[in-house]
């Protein structure tokens, strides 16, 4: 059995995590620039996830079970490692280094989401059958989303422009309208409800906040705002990659295919 | 006619010689160029540059990092990447009044912008948080960019008591009192 406090520490943690990628969005190396400081808080809150984040997987290598889990613990040590070490590196940063860097630290999140989640479970699930095209679109849905989380980066980072970004949008609304709504409209699959409307939420603020973004550049919108709706897209793509791998993971544990359980 | 022309022209040649000179020194601050110009006098006016200058961004970098343009220069920007880029300035010499968003365009175009208030403009993108440049906007046209090592020429400045001012990326501006007077030197430390 494990302390209700290592669930605690870990949602802590996923909070603290997810201010780092959204003041990450912010670093910058010119005091000019708007929201600079909170740019800076970036550094502050990274040490205090890294911290954290060892804090809790030694505890969750202390405590018995949860063999997947404790091997995704000493992932998330490693990533954090890897993160120190390229965030560290002196502004400016070339372009390899701030892509790896953000799209590191948003599977990170995505791991550090998944603890959380999995330290709080208390009870065997109660499992329900259902199709393999279920199981198929959950397992895909973070596929799409992390390579759309990709390609934003490399807008964000001018390596690529707006266009294949914005096209991955409409990908991703159909893989996660197809999870969520199998789920959402099946009384059996009720153990995901909240899962799935909490994805649907995510995902579709992000949606929002994109388009809402996109519009932005062709507006004369004070550039502050801009870079504040940036900040937001960034911890929302994090949240959305999140909440999909969280999402597959429930499919997994609540439903089941009845060729593969036999 | 043409004798009277020459007298004419060594006199004023000769006038010039006897009443402008040069300003040099030594900025010494961090890595990179320095700028360094002479204040406006009271009742000196000065006409507008002709051509324009231009800021090109290029690989994520606005090129030339920093810029120095008289007042009433016209900067033309050109978006020379793959992907597109705003600039904007949130000031100009701290001045929050004067941000100016130049708004979003794609490669191979430009947009223009006369810049008539003196003052330093941070130039930024609001989609790519590492680009960073400066225009140094000089009240007067006497002005120079030190070379790596800090030294300055500022030349032709015709003679008389002035304030000389130097910048540096990151460090606080330094005024001084100069008085040209064929020639004069003045050297600056910034401190950050």
């Amino acid at each position: 059995m494990r302390s209700p406090w290592l669930h605690r520490c870990a949602v802590l943690l996923a909070v603290i995590s997810l201010a780092s990628v959204f003041t990450g969005a912010a670093v910058t190396g010119n005091p000019e620039r708007p929201y600079y400081s909170l740019g800076q808080t970036h550094l502050c809150l990274s040490i205090a996830a890294g911290v954290l984040t060892i804090a809790v997987v030694l505890w969750l290598a202390s405590s018995r079970g949860g063999t997947a889990l404790r091997r995704l613990g000493w992932s998330a040590i490693a990533a954090v490692a890897f993160e120190a070490v390229v965030g560290l590196q002196p502004l400016p940063q070339p372009p390899a280094l701030r892509i790896t860097h953000a799209a590191t630290a948003e599977l990170l999140f995505s791991a550090i989401v998944v603890i959380a989640v999995c330290t709080g479970w208390a009870e065997p699930p109660k499992r329900a059958e259902g199709s393999s095209f279920l199981r198929f679109l959950g397992n895909a849905a973070p596929i799409v989303v992390l390579a759309q989380v990709a390609l934003g980066t490399l807008f964000r980072h001018g390596v690529l422009g707006v266009g294949p970004h914005l096209i991955g949008a409409f990908v991703i609304a159909f893989f996660i309208l197809g999870v969520t709504l199998s789920v959402i409209y099946k009384p059996e699959h009720s153990e995901l409800h909240l899962a799935a409307r909490s994805l649907l939420t995510i995902a579709s603020v992000q949606v929002f906040v994109g388009l809402t973004l996109f519009s932005m550049q062709s507006m004369d919108v004070d550039p502050g705002l801009v870079i504040l709706v940036t900040m937001i897209h960034a911890a929302t793509g994090a949240l959305t990659l999140a909440a999909t791998v969280v999402m597959a993971i429930l499919i997994r544990r609540h439903v089941y295919v009845p060729d593969s359980a036999a | 006619m043409s004798t009277l022309r020459i007298i004419l022209m060594l006199a004023t040649t000769g006038a010039i010689a006897a009443h402008a000179g040069d300003i040099t020194g030594k900025v010494t601050a961090g890595k990179g160029i320095s700028v360094v110009w002479v204040e406006a006098v009271a009742g000196q006016t000065f006409p507008k540059p002709d051509k324009p200058l231009t800021i090109d961004q290029r690989s994520l970098l606005f090129q030339p990092h920093i810029l120095v343009a008289p007042a009433g220069a016209t900067v033309q920007f050109l978006n020379s990447d793959n992907v597109q880029h705003n600039v904007f300035w949130p000031a100009i010499s701290g001045n929050k009044k004067l941000m100016h968003s130049m708004g979003t365009w794609p490669k191979g175009q430009t947009r223009k912008f006369t810049f008539d208030t003196p003052g330093v403009v941070p130039l930024l993108c609001n989609v790519h948080p590492e680009m960073s440049g400066y225009i140094v906007v000089t009240p007067t046209p006497y002005y120079a960019e030190t070379d790596q090592a800090g030294t300055f020429k500022i030349a032709n400045v015709p003679d008389g008591s002035y304030r000389v001012t130097a910048w540096h990326e990151g460090y606080k501006n330094q005024s001084k009192p100069v008085t040209v007077s064929g020639a004069a030197r003045a050297d600056f430390t910034l401190a950050k």
